[in-house]
């Protein structure tokens, strides 16, 4: 049950997209941790950068997208920044995207 | 003074500082020698403050201490800030000497925390650094640009960074001040060890360190002019009084705008 619960989450997160790039947080490597326990989703999260303008919009999609998960009644969010995001941690995925956005990688 | 209390006189003056930084990369979005220098500014300015609100966020947490910048009503002479950064930067020379050296002592300031044990920082410090090292590379890249140029703008410039030497001399404050932080772990290198750092970095950056201000002492470097310490103020890690310029305060906490914080 938790697992699949973890696996929900993993794909809502998989449906939130960064405002400025056409990639999932999940893609951009942005989510370090997701646990699920009693009901509580834990997730750790980075961003591309500490003076990210977004960083309250994108908080507010995760809040609101894992909240409405069937047998999630709370989210617990915790931003980390170590490691340090880079573009190493892109998926394949983002990476293909990304690139087809036109930008150097 | 404990270490807690070092510690988050540190952060302060640390947040103060970047907040004002912040402001001055902002004011140079507008009116640099080059479009590109304004895109570098406009982005540097997005940096400071976010670490600013990373560095409140940790000052809230741990010590119980809110200075949201846009709410704070803190008189000019409470900040910590350097004094560098009191006044509107009037000419690229002073933002280049900002970004040179203002800039490069606050990151020296963060890279003490990294390996040391108040994890709150240490843990944030690596991101904060990778962003902070595009700022040295333009500032350094500007330093030498400027340089090879005309004698006007490189009198201007070794002017600005002879000031700007002395605030931040001042911000790092007398020997030994900060050994508690560092004999208890927080830090792993105390304020006089990074001054001499900074002093090194320019003199090996500048044609002439002796027009920034600079001498040769021993294998290190020292201001030309040494610093009276009595006057020195521990909390605020500055020698002169007064502090930010009003209307620049105003402008950063939106003031003129107050009526739609609650829109």
């Amino acid at each position: 049950m938790t697992a699949a619960l973890e696996n929900r989450v993993w794909d809502a997160l998989s449906r939130i997209t960064d405002p400025e790039m056409p990639v999932s947080l999940v893609d951009m490597g942005m989510v370090y941790r997701v646990a699920v326990m009693d009901g509580a989703a834990e997730i750790d999260l980075t961003f591309t950068s500490i003076g990210c303008p977004a960083m309250d919009m994108i908080l507010g999609d995760v809040r609101d997208a894992v909240s409405a998960i069937p047998g999630i009644d709370r989210v617990e969010l915790e931003v980390v920044w170590s490691p340090p995001w880079t573009k190493d941690r892109l998926t394949q995925r983002g990476r293909t995207l990304l690139s087809a956005f036109g930008l150097a990688l | 003074m404990s270490r807690e209390a070092q510690l988050r006189s540190t952060l302060v003056a640390l947040s103060d500082s970047k907040l004002l930084l912040g402001y001055h990369y902002g004011e140079w979005t507008f009116g640099p020698p080059a479009i590109e220098a304004g895109i570098a500014a406009c982005s540097m300015a997005q940096e400071e403050f976010g670490h600013t609100r990373l560095l409140n966020g940790i000052l809230k947490r741990e010590f119980d201490l809110e200075i949201d910048p846009l709410a704070d009503e803190r008189p000019p002479d409470s900040f910590a800030s350097i004094a560098f950064l009191d006044h509107p930067l009037a000419s690229w020379a002073e933002l280049v000497a900002a970004n040179a050296v203002v800039d490069l002592a606050l990151s020296l300031v963060l890279s003490s925390f990294e390996g040391g044990d108040f994890q709150p920082l240490a843990r944030a410090v690596p991101k904060m650094l990778l962003e902070e090292r595009f700022h040295t590379e333009h500032a350094e890249g500007w330093v030498r640009v400027i340089e090879s140029g005309e004698a006007a703008p490189r009198d201007a410039l070794a002017g600005a960074l002879a000031r700007a030497l002395r605030d931040v001399a001042a911000f790092f404050g007398p020997d030994g001040h900060d050994e508690d932080l560092v004999r208890s772990g927080a830090r792993t290198t105390d304020d006089d060890a990074l001054r001499r750092r900074l002093l090194a970095r320019i003199a090996g950056l500048v044609a002439d360190p002796a027009a920034v201000g600079l001498r040769r002492e021993g294998d290190g470097w020292s201001l030309i002019e040494p610093l009276d310490w009595a006057a020195w103020d521990v909390e605020r890690r500055r020698l002169s009084a007064g502090g930010p310029d009003q209307g620049m305060l105003d402008e950063l906490r939106g003031t003129k705008n107050v009526a739609f914080k609650s829109a």
